[in-house]
């Protein structure tokens, strides 16, 4: 039992601190798209770079807050007959649903994701842009991020298995 | 691998979202989750793959970057306490009249619909703001929920707005040219819900009474005006600095969703509301909603790449086409009715991703101009957000209103509100120039 503590307690720091961390990558996108305005617009001097740095960012905004924001039950959903069942009703019916949904979409998520990502490393893939530069920078977000979904929900999926049996919550 | 004819596939894609819905699971991963095992039972693992390509374009998409710079943008200026002041010079502007509250938050709304593109935003600002004033003057409930309700629906509406971006996205149209064709049925939708509540409360004065006298005295015509100006100018400074930059094609609608992002951002410091933990606490708070957007995108987008793949678009189609008796204008009704009726069961961005691919070709064959059509779907959605169960402006408020408000009490405050926009739609539809004409004389 205290093992199981220790790994959901441990996944739920993982989640909330990449989340803290890397929503930070949103002010880069900001400043980034400042700089973009002044260099072009302005100074109209405009830089290869911004393009790919930008939706390398984004992509990093995204997928390395999946856990957090799955932590706080940010994703929309419609409670509306769900929050009429009981709390072990709610359990029961979290941990079907995770199942079908969540837990079977992140595990195939994870697992292209590698290949899409191993793909992109093994031929130095380059974007086909001025810049040129790398693709696998962004690919391997992907898998990181399913990744991280992934054992978030499971950290979800654990405490509701643990409450249905014991009724308690960890 | 299962031998599924299309139609079949289609109907059991439609019921999985429904069921998955409602059992509570979060909308993207209902998609998504839905999109892995239809792939699956369609073509088996290979159809996985097809994942990695649509997640990535999605998640690296320069246009779609704008939407968590408004989401943050959202997020300062929820925080300048803008919404405070505007709300209260508001009031002294329509005072006097009837319904008073309910008009100011009518008002209120279309402008920082035009600050702001993310509809939770307003929808929970206003209910905290407004509801609890309308309800101690002795408003209507009903008059009360559905005014806020469907005042935060602009936001979507009127640019700039997250739903914009994502349909010029997807239709490939240029987003200024979008964000210049939801203005004016903007405008006229907010004039129809302003007219809607001058009516009701001139012909029952006890749903929505004016101010009392003692709260309009104390200052004079002179500071009032002031008063009024002053907090109409920044939100005023910052529509112009986003949409006049975005229309006069000195900036991009992404770029220019960052300078406004920035905008707030210096407008929270200017109002002494910074301080690192309200900073970090509005980016920690934009980077989950913007995660939860992406991530219902993804969704759509893998489930739209499956729907369609299994033939499901094809049944869609033909089922309009079977329509084709009644002539183009009765096939646009069909196409609107579709929408009306899945705002009800599924979520606006999914509807969006699978309509778009499916309606849009059609639309070009009948004709029709495609900008004007989009703006159509986007003034259509204007009601998924009110229709219950899957509405979001219902779940919003639903989670900030006094007790002594109940859900029948907002289920039965929209209905008005939803018979108006469906007004609203009809008058786009009649007059197209409303829509075309602002984007026709835009460089972008």
């Amino acid at each position: 039992m205290e093992t199981i503590r220790a790994i959901v307690n441990q996944i739920e720091k993982i989640s909330e601190w990449c989340g803290r961390i890397f929503s930070w990558f949103i002010v880069a996108v900001i400043l980034l798209s400042l700089f973009e305005v002044f260099t072009r617009r302005i100074l109209g001097k405009p830089t290869i770079w911004t393009h790919e740095v930008l939706s390398y960012l984004f992509c990093g905004a995204i997928m390395l807050t999946m856990g957090y924001a799955l932590k706080y039950k940010t994703h929309a959903n419609i409670d509306i007959f769900y929050e009429r069942l009981s709390s072990r009703g709610q359990a029961m019916v979290d941990t079907i649903t995770f199942i079908f949904f969540l837990g079977f979409f992140s595990i195939i998520f994870l697992w292209k994701g590698v290949v899409f990502a191993a793909t992109s490393w093994a031929m130095l893939e380059r974007t086909p842009s001025a810049f040129n530069f790398y693709v696998f920078p962004a690919k391997t977000l992907l898998p990181v991020g399913a990744f991280l979904l992934l054992i978030q929900g499971l950290s979800d999926f654990i405490k509701n298995i643990v409450f249905l049996i014991r009724g308690e919550r960890l | 691998m299962i031998e599924m004819s299309p139609e079949i596939s289609a109907i059991l894609m439609f019921a999985g979202i429904i069921v998955g819905l409602w059992l509570g699971h979060p909308i993207a991963f209902v998609l998504a989750g839905l999109a892995a095992i239809f792939g699956f039972l369609g073509w088996g693992p290979e159809a996985w793959y097809m994942f990695m390509g649509r997640a990535f374009d999605a998640a690296t998409n320069n246009i779609l970057i704008a939407i968590p710079n408004f989401i943050l943008m959202a997020s300062f200026l929820g925080r300048t306490g803008i919404s405070d002041g505007l709300f209260r010079a508001m009031m002294f502007l329509f005072g006097p009249m009837n319904g008073a509250i309910a008009l100011a938050v009518i008002v209120m709304c279309a402008i920082e619909a035009a600050c702001t593109g993310v509809i939770g935003a307003s929808v929970v600002s206003m209910t905290i703001l407004a509801m609890p004033v309308m309800l101690k003057h002795g408003y209507d409930k009903h008059l009360s929920c559905g005014t806020i309700a469907a005042g935060g629906t602009l936001s979507i509406l009127i640019p700039p707005s997250i739903m914009l971006v994502m349909m010029a996205d997807q239709a490939g149209v240029s987003v200024g040219k979008l964000f210049a064709g939801g203005f004016l049925p903007g405008l006229i939708l907010t004039s129809l819900f302003f007219i809607y509540i001058v009516i009701v409360t001139r012909l029952n004065p006890e749903k929505g009474p004016a101010l009392p006298l003692e709260e309009r005295t104390g200052l004079s015509v002179q500071q009032k005006i002031r008063f009024i100006l002053v907090h109409m100018v920044p939100p005023i400074f910052l529509i112009l600095g986003v949409l006049g930059t975005i229309w006069t094609g000195v900036a991009t609608a992404t770029e220019a969703s960052g300078v406004g992002a920035f905008v707030a951002f210096i407008m929270m410091i200017a109002y002494g509301k910074f301080s690192w933990k309200t900073l970090a606490e509005c980016i920690w708070s934009a980077a989950r909603t913007n995660c939860m957007v992406m991530a219902i995108i993804i969704g759509a987008s893998l489930f739209t790449g499956v729907f369609l793949g299994l033939g499901g678009g094809k049944v869609v189609t033909d089922i309009i086409m079977a329509f084709d008796f009644l002539g183009k204008w009765g096939m646009l009704g069909i196409m609107m009715f579709i929408v009306f009726v899945l705002g009800f069961l599924i979520d606006w961005i999914a509807i969006v991703y699978i309509s778009f691919p499916i309606f849009l070709p059609i639309a070009t064959q009948l004709g029709f101009d495609k900008i004007w059509f989009i703006i159509l779907i986007a003034v259509n959605l204007q009601m998924s957000f009110l229709t219950p169960p899957v509405g979001y402006a219902l779940f919003y408020m639903k989670t900030t209103v006094p007790p002594e408000v109940k859900l029948i009490d907002i289920y039965r405050g929209i209905i008005p509100f939803v018979i108006i926009q469906a007004i609203g739609l009809m008058i786009c539809i009649l007059f197209p120039a409303l829509i075309t004409y602002i984007p026709s004389i835009v460089i972008r």
